[in-house]
């Protein structure tokens, strides 16, 4: 079944107020081709995705994103975000837990795992960063 | 971003952020926190109402000007959040420590 909306997003070279302000918009393109996505699963994906793109540009060599970029797909059960980063995966907990309330900083991957299925795997040379949300019914 | 700040008298501040408050732009909400504690304001409203988005950054943002303004003797409250904002509120469990008032006076006026 083909999906309802696709998008390829290339970011190498870009730093992180252009990343971000790409995928926002990119993100609006999505929903306006897709049409029926629910509030609820555009938040969660808008939200994962920037938390997973502004850790690819702070942890990269130089503060700009290296590798292909985001690409995009909503299909009828789920909305898919692939990032893809030059270099092999971090070392990162995927299933971390949310640190104190004084904390000021931590809790960007613990809102990801939150909100989607996340998997970070070695691609090539490269890593791919899989975000999935299953659709609200 | 931009940041407008309205200064009431008796020691508050509220301060307006407009549009995305993330990584990039979190620091200069910290900044514009931490100025207005020095200038005598230890109670800090943020009005979130334009602000459209928010990720862990930019809680964390808060989370520092709460910390500073606790440690002046007064306190950093928001008002007016949006979907995605409490979304990232609840899931962090920071509404409990960042109670999310209707109004901008509920915050003001809150003890």
């Amino acid at each position: 079944m083909p999906p309802d909306a696709e998008l390829h997003l290339p970011l190498e070279g870009e730093d992180a107020a252009t990343v971000l302000d790409r995928v926002h918009h990119a993100l609006e393109e999505l929903w306006r081709t897709a049409g029926d996505v629910d509030e609820i699963d555009r938040i969660a994906v808008e939200t994962a995705l920037v938390e997973v793109a502004g850790n690819v540009v702070r942890h990269g060599p130089d503060g700009t994103w290296h590798g292909d970029g985001v690409h995009l797909t909503v299909r009828p059960d789920a909305v898919v975000a692939v990032a893809r980063q030059a270099g092999p995966p971090p070392m990162l907990d995927l299933v971390p837990t949310m640190p104190s309330a004084e904390a000021e900083s931590g809790r960007g991957l613990a809102i990801v795992a939150a909100l989607v299925d996340v998997t970070c795997t070695a691609e090539g040379h490269g890593t791919r960063w899989t975000l999935t949300r299953r659709r609200t019914v | 971003m931009e940041i407008g700040t309205d200064v009431r008298g008796g020691g508050v501040a509220v301060l307006r952020p407009q549009g995305r408050l993330t990584m990039v732009t979190a620091g200069e909400l910290k900044a514009e926190v931490d100025r207005a504690v020095d200038d005598g304001n230890a109670v800090v409203v943020v009005d979130l109402e334009e602000t459209a988005f928010m990720d862990s950054s930019g809680l964390g943002a808060l989370v520092g000007g709460l910390r500073r303004a606790r440690a002046a003797g007064g306190d950093l409250r928001i008002a007016r959040v949006g979907g995605q904002v409490l979304t990232v509120l609840r899931l962090t469990t920071m509404d409990r420590v960042l109670t999310p008032f209707a109004t901008v006076e509920d915050a003001v006026g809150a003890a």
